[in-house]
């Protein structure tokens, strides 16, 4: 299951509520930011694609974010589902 | 294990967005991020660079009461922007070990005791004076590091070199990025990358080749990643033997036979002119050709490439013509940026296929604009600025020049102060030449420093016993660490050195940026800087008339003192950084050379009008153009390589071919990241991944022990069936000092660059 680490661009002082608002979202954890413009946050999904639909729909899509940019990403499960854990 | 692999890559993930959403410098490290270590917040944030790869994260230290308690990403940093990976992030842990060395040893009597480092420089001066008086200069030798200060590489080949008068000096450099140094000069005419990080964010394709980004690079990839996110149509394509992580993110992935990427290459050009992609008037203007028997021409090199149409080339590499001619229509597009490591540089042919990769570039004119360069990677925070750059390697003196041409030794003569004619025009050993030196006793002391040859050399096992075999006129071996390693194992002399944030110094990157270090704690106990160590050893040779008085002792008390000469050394080179003053790294985040004047702000890309200093007032260029001024005619090579497979094909006895690489927990030897716990879990043992249809053929499953066997040794280590490796190839990571994969892999090396082929050994596997 691919793990990705991203942050959204927001307006300084909407840090709050859209965090709340994306915490809200299955399969995203909200990650403290320092930086008032930011949210971060870590989106575990079934797929890459999968993360990359729900980074481009519905948090894109959530109130207040402006933009979306993954800064981390393991996708090492889609090369070997049966595996990976054990590694 | 499942529990801490997978808590592992969350812990990873939550940093990248914890450094990549922190403000900067100065301000708390945000709680619950897990970001970083520290078990009290620090009272002062100082900017630093990471210790490990070549990428050069920025970094911010923590530091309370003087100790190191924490480090985040630079949010900053104009290259890396906050981003930093896990191991990075626990380098306080390293540095505060209980594990670290703090008094010098002598062996005595087989065992290594402690001594006051008077008695140990001592010994050790006595030794190499002895030795150099009895058998000449070229009876001691010199091996460092990647990840010594600019200012220690410079100092130890200053000494050796112009003050003992020996060229072998070498280092760990020529086992990672060599046969790239080769590939940049024969190219280019001088080495390093002329583009830069900058060009991530502008390229439309990424053609990763025998590079594992993602585990390797992580803070690289993840800058591509921003760009493909931020523009999807943004084509990724990946050559690797083996499957990566990239597999996931790849819009193309091509695995050809080991040893046999070169036919990809060639055939990629092939298509490109064939189908007329290429950019005729750039070839015009700034190219030339060379083959075997000499200079050609654009004809000739089109000749040349009817051995290799797709299907020719897939005969030969096993890559699927299609995939071929898709790879170079996408390359063709462009803006294209090129990524390659280990996969090319490790290898008999690794000089010819940095060729090829140059080659690409060249024919599309996809060079020296934004977006579009050829870029090698590099493994280590300084073997760039630091041995690269500095000339300390047995062939090269500083910035650009080499012992074989008389003009270069004397300008660097008269910089050092040295009497004509002490630097040999003969270049020195290269380092498996070196080592075998020392198996034959030839050379009789050696001096290591920040390496542990006993683990990272290939055919591991003759230079073990080269280093510690007992017999009557055993070599000398002097190691300065931080940890004992398995060559501290086998020295006669450890003497205990200071980590990165106990010293300031210089380290240059992958993109031509130097950045300083600053000392922000103590070294434990009795350790010392290896400059101070090198100092130390130069005056004990200049007392024991071996070195001529005050040469080094005396002239340098501070690297700050040093950097003043290196810049003296660059000036007036094509790496000119007169500008870089040391009040002017402290302030700055880095400074990307040619930097040639104080207000001068570095050069995003070379050899480019408008942007490179050392074009300003050349009329014959217009602004945005590319000018290879460093090269033969100021045109950059096209060549016409031929294809030869690897050193050690399989046969009937040794049916697989072995890849050893790397996992992003872990670096190199692990001798650091091993003694961090968070790091150690997630990899309890090394491990060989065999291909699921190999498995069933040996009857082995994932957790049987497998026994690897090669002509020069064998190690039993954990099957791990996956698909990743091919059928009939395997692979095992580097990192564990309890399962040596050195003992197996080959010696034989690139005849250009003298870098071993790690990449490719052929090997049985049978269950154990």
């Amino acid at each position: 299951m691919p793990i990705i680490g991203a942050y959204a661009t927001v307006r300084p002082g909407d840090q709050a509520a859209v965090a709340r608002r994306l915490a809200a979202l299955p399969a995203v954890e909200v990650v403290p930011a320092e930086d008032p413009a930011k949210v971060g946050m870590v989106v575990e999904a079934a797929s890459l694609r999968a993360a990359r639909d729900l980074l481009e729909g519905s948090v894109q899509a959530t109130e207040g974010v402006l933009a979306v940019w993954p800064v981390y990403v393991n996708a090492e499960d889609e090369i070997n589902p049966q595996e990976s854990d054990e590694r | 294990m499942k529990a801490s692999r997978r808590e592992f890559i969350r812990t990873s993930a939550v940093a990248a967005v914890v450094g990549a959403t922190a403000t900067g410098c100065g301000k708390q490290q945000p709680s619950g991020g897990g970001a970083a270590p520290a078990a009290v917040e620090p009272d002062q944030w100082v900017k630093s660079v990471c210790r490990y790869c070549g990428t050069g994260c920025g970094v911010v230290l923590g530091v309370k009461g003087g100790k190191l308690v924490s480090l985040r990403g630079d949010a900053e940093h104009p290259s890396t922007k906050g981003l930093v990976c896990m191991k990075s992030l626990f380098l306080p842990k390293v540095v505060n070990h209980p594990d670290r060395l703090t008094k010098p040893r002598i062996r005595k009597n087989g065992a290594l005791v402690e001594a006051s480092w008077e008695e140990a420089m001592n010994l050790v001066c006595d030794k190499f004076a002895a030795t150099i008086k009895a058998n000449g200069p070229d009876s001691v030798a010199y091996y460092g590091s990647g990840q010594c200060m600019t200012e220690e590489s410079y100092l130890a080949n200053r000494l050796f070199k112009g003050g003992i008068g020996t060229n072998n000096v070498e280092g760990n450099p020529r086992l990672c990025m060599a046969s790239a140094v080769g590939g940049y000069v024969s190219t280019f005419g001088k080495d390093e990358p002329m583009g830069c990080y900058d060009d991530i964010d502008d390229a439309e394709v990424f053609f990763l080749v025998g590079s594992n980004t993602a585990e390797c690079h992580p803070i690289i990839l993840d800058r591509i990643l921003a760009t493909k996110a931020d523009r999807p149509a943004v084509k990724v394509i990946t050559l690797d033997p083996r499957l990566s992580p990239l597999q996931g993110m790849s819009d193309l992935y091509l695995q050809p036979k080991p040893g046999y990427d070169l036919a990809v290459f060639h055939s990629m050009a092939q298509v490109i002119l064939a189908e007329g992609l290429y950019d005729p008037e750039f070839i015009d203007k700034n190219v030339q050709f060379k083959g075997a028997d000499g200079a050609t021409d654009f004809e000739g090199y089109k000749k040349f490439l009817e051995d290799f149409t797709p299907d020719k080339a897939e005969a030969i590499c096993g890559v699927p013509a299609a995939d071929i001619r898709k790879a170079a229509r996408m390359f063709a597009q462009g803006p294209s940026m090129s990524f390659w490591t280990m996969g090319l540089n490790q290898r008999i042919t690794g000089v010819w296929a940095n060729n090829l990769m140059h080659n690409l570039h060249l024919i599309t004119g996809l060079i020296g604009k934004p977006g579009s360069t050829p870029f090698s990677l590099t493994g280590q925070p300084n073997a760039c600025g630091g041995v690269r750059d500095t000339g300390s390697l047995s062939h090269i003196l500083p910035y650009g020049r080499v012992v074989k041409k008389p003009e270069h030794r004397e300008v660097i003569e008269k910089l050092w102060g040295c009497a004509p004619g002490t630097i040999q025009g003969k270049p020195g050993l290269n380092t498996i030449e070196m080592f075998k030196a020392l198996g034959r006793d030839e050379i009789q002391a050696m001096f290591v420093t920040t390496t542990n040859p006993a683990q990272s050399l290939p055919n591991a096992g003759a230079y073990r016993d080269a280093m510690g075999k007992a017999r009557p006129n055993k070599p000398f071996i002097v190691v300065a660490d931080i940890f004992d390693t398995e060559t501290t194992k086998i020295a006669d002399v450890v003497l205990p050195a200071a980590m990165w944030a106990e010293k300031t110094g210089v380290f240059g990157m992958s993109e031509r940026r130097y950045q300083i270090h600053p000392k922000v704690t103590d070294a434990p106990g009795e350790a010392r800087s290896d400059f101070d160590i090198l100092l130390d050893l130069a005056t004990g040779l200049e007392e024991r008339g071996v070195v001529p008085k005050g040469y080094i002792g005396g002239k340098f008390n501070s690297t700050d003192d040093m950097w003043e000469e290196i810049l003296l050394a660059g000036k007036g080179t094509p790496y000119d950084f007169s500008g870089m003053t040391r009040e002017r790294l402290k302030k700055e985040r880095g400074l990307r050379w040619p930097c040639p004047t104080e207000t001068h702000p570095g050069t995003a890309r070379r050899f480019v009008k408008g942007d490179d200093p050392l074009l300003d007032g050349d009329s014959s260029v217009a602004d945005g153009e590319t000018k290879f001024y460093a090269a033969a005619d100021q045109k950059a090579v096209v060549w016409l390589r031929p294809i030869k497979g690897p050193a050690e094909p399989c046969d009937d006895e040794y049916p697989y071919s072995l890849s050893t690489g790397r996992v992003v927990e872990h670096w190199h030897t692990g001798t650091m990241t091993m003694r961090c716990k968070e790091l150690e879990r997630t990899y309890k043992k090394c491990y060989c991944e065999i291909h699921p249809d190999d498995a069933a053929q040996l009857g082995v499953k994932s957790g049987d022990p497998v026994k690897v066997t090669s002509r020069r040794g064998s190690l039993t280590v954990e099957t791990r069936v996956v698909p990743h490796p091919q059928p009939g190839t395997c692979f095992i990571p580097m990192h564990w000092e309890d399962a040596l994969v050195n003992l197996v892999t080959i010696d034989a090396y690139d005849p250009g660059s003298k870098q071993p082929e790690f990449k490719i050994c052929a090997v049985q596997l049978a269950k154990a």
